[in-house]
């Protein structure tokens, strides 16, 4: 993948907001580019615990949303897992 | 506390009474009747001068010039330029020597890998042993190099040892340093096994120091269970020169390695264990470095004289390396699992309290760090090793920058982890901000920081600091931190 000639940080991201359940995932700081690539790191907060995803650089509102979205119920499973049965040492 | 006085060479175990007069002959016995908190002094013997020696470097020929010295430097006799006139130079093995013409020719038993120079010489006396010895057990000082008739540890006009001890070992290994125990070398101890195979020494059991250099030719060093050594000189080995091993923390402030093995690797990290050295000096060594199931870290690896350039480093079966700074004039081959430097190659590291990776470094070449707190309470960090001679006054300087609200930058700070007798503190800086979105403007903004630490440091060995960041109050700060260097005065 080639990089952006110029990467930017993405603070135009931060605050978005994705719902899921009783639970809300919130966009930090916004997207973070990857070195030597075409994309960014974006990390949020759920549940008291920072996760990210990693969309292109250029992504849109919407497809951070979604890229979020789409690993919320997986995550959201094993955070309860996790709360019930202990941290993994 | 118990002094006890031990004479490899003359002393008697059973009629002795560990006075100077009347010297044990075995450290096993002066450790047993000195007790806890007691020392063991062992006796030397006075160095003998070779005078002015022409060595050259990658030769086995040493001459003289003027003297006839085949009586000093005969063979199996053990020379070597004196520490004043050549640092960092062990001691080698003499073949053979002859004298013609005015000019006596030594011949080494190896190549000689320090620098070409004519420098005044000495030959290491040394005693046989015929059994182990053991130096411990707990809460011993043993120490070395010393004339029993003035009960003192002399040396000559230039400050160096003229008075040690050199053990020459025909049994399986010379000595066993047991847990807690502070062996006192301090350049008088030399240790040799004539370039066998075998162990030299090996240490065992928890916690014990080796203090000063040590000069050790042939054989093996074994370290096990947390033992700490300031400087090993080794001029020869077939076998693994240095070989840590066990899963507890070994620290060693400075290893010279000659005339490695072509088959076996010098600095041998292997089986769960950890070990972190300052810094590493190979010469002559084709197979320098390997961590095998073991992590080593190591300040800076100068590879002078490396004679390949194949196996100079190498990580096997998920062993790991990290090398603050590597000089070497050879084109390596590196495996996955050795990092150099920082920022290192697809790292990223993550923990509660935040994550530290990599970008596009100042300037548009190279990396920098980013540092993306989570937390304005607990920091998150990184860690900058350089290896520093004792007695040195420090420095740390960076280029930092963060984005994020105005007026509330991140609180930034740098932490000793291995003070070396620095002042511990927490020494504060603020990076400046930038406004700027993309990553080449937002360094464009970056400014120097100088972070002066107080005091010099206390030994030879390895500096470790950690750069750490909280998070600022509007918890949305990223800062940036390249160009990280030293000033070492």
């Amino acid at each position: 993948m080639a990089p952006v000639a110029s990467p930017e940080e993405r603070r135009d991201l931060a605050g978005i907001e994705v719902v899921y359940g009783e639970h809300t995932a919130v966009v930090r700081k916004g997207g973070l580019p990857v070195v030597g690539t075409d994309l960014m790191t974006v990390r949020y907060e759920y549940r008291d615990r920072t996760f990210s995803v990693i969309v292109g650089q250029d992504a849109t509102e919407a497809q951070v949303s979604a890229a979020i979205a789409s690993v919320l119920p997986e995550l959201d499973d094993a955070i309860d897992l996790e709360e019930l049965m202990g941290g993994e040492v | 506390m118990a002094i006890k006085y031990v004479d490899l060479a003359s002393g008697n175990d059973s009629t002795g009474d560990g006075t100077a007069g009347a010297p044990y002959k075995t450290v096993n016995k002066g450790v047993t009747e000195a007790g806890s908190g007691g020392e063991v002094r062992v006796a030397g013997a006075a160095v003998v001068s070779i005078g002015n020696a022409a060595w050259t470097y990658g030769s086995t020929s040493v001459t003289v010039t003027g003297s006839d010295v085949t009586g000093t430097a005969a063979a199996g006799s053990y020379i070597r330029p004196k520490p004043a006139a050549l640092a960092l130079c062990p001691m080698y093995r003499v073949e053979s020597s002859s004298y013609a013409d005015g000019v006596t020719t030594i011949t080494l038993s190896v190549t000689f890998r320090g620098a070409s120079g004519t420098y005044a010489s000495q030959r290491i006396p040394m005693v046989t042993l015929t059994e182990e010895e053991t130096i411990g057990t707990a809460g011993r000082t043993v120490s070395f190099g010393w004339n029993l008739s003035t009960e003192t540890q002399p040396v000559d006009g230039d400050g160096d040892p003229s008075f040690v001890t050199g053990v020459l070992n025909s049994t399986t290994r010379a000595f066993w340093i047991s847990g807690q125990c502070l062996v006192r070398a301090d350049g008088r101890l030399f240790i040799t096994n004539d370039g066998g195979s075998q162990e030299c020494l090996h240490t065992y059991t928890f916690g014990g120091r080796i203090a000063g250099a040590l000069d050790v030719y042939g054989g093996v060093v074994r370290f096990e269970y947390a033992h700490e050594a300031d400087l090993i000189l080794k001029g020869h080995s077939t076998a693994i020169g240095i070989y840590v091993t066990n899963p507890v923390n070994v620290r060693i402030g400075t290893l010279v390695l000659h005339n490695g093995a072509s088959d076996n690797y010098q600095l041998g990290v292997w089986y769960g264990s950890n070990a972190s050295v300052g810094r590493v000096v190979l010469r002559g060594c084709p197979n320098g470095i390997e961590t095998r199931q073991g992590v080593l870290t190591i300040g800076r690896v100068d590879c002078e004289d490396a004679t390949t350039n194949t196996a100079l480093i190498v990580e096997s079966n998920n062993g790991r390396l990290h090398i603050g700074e590597l000089l070497t004039s050879q084109t390596l081959t590196m495996p996955n699992n050795v990092a150099i430097g920082a920022p290192m190659d697809r790292w990223v590291r993550k923990g509660y309290s935040g994550t530290v990776d990599r970008v596009t470094g100042r300037g548009g070449t190279g990396y920098g760090l980013r540092f993306d707190p989570s937390s304005v309470g607990l920091p998150c960090e990184v860690q900058v090793s350089r290896p520093v001679a004792s007695g040195k006054s420090v420095q740390l300087k960076l280029f930092a920058v963060y984005t994020g609200t105005a007026s509330d930058p991140p609180p930034c700070y740098v932490e000793f982890v291995e003070p070396n007798g620095l002042a511990v503190a927490m020494y504060d800086f603020t990076p400046v901000r930038s406004a700027e979105a993309a990553l080449v403007d937002i360094w464009d903004d970056a400014t120097q920081q100088t972070i002066t630490f107080s005091g010099t440091t206390a030994r030879d060995g390895m500096l470790t600091v950690a750069i750490r960041a909280r998070d600022n109050a509007a918890s949305d700060a990223i800062l940036y931190v390249d160009d990280v260097s030293w000033v070492v005065a």
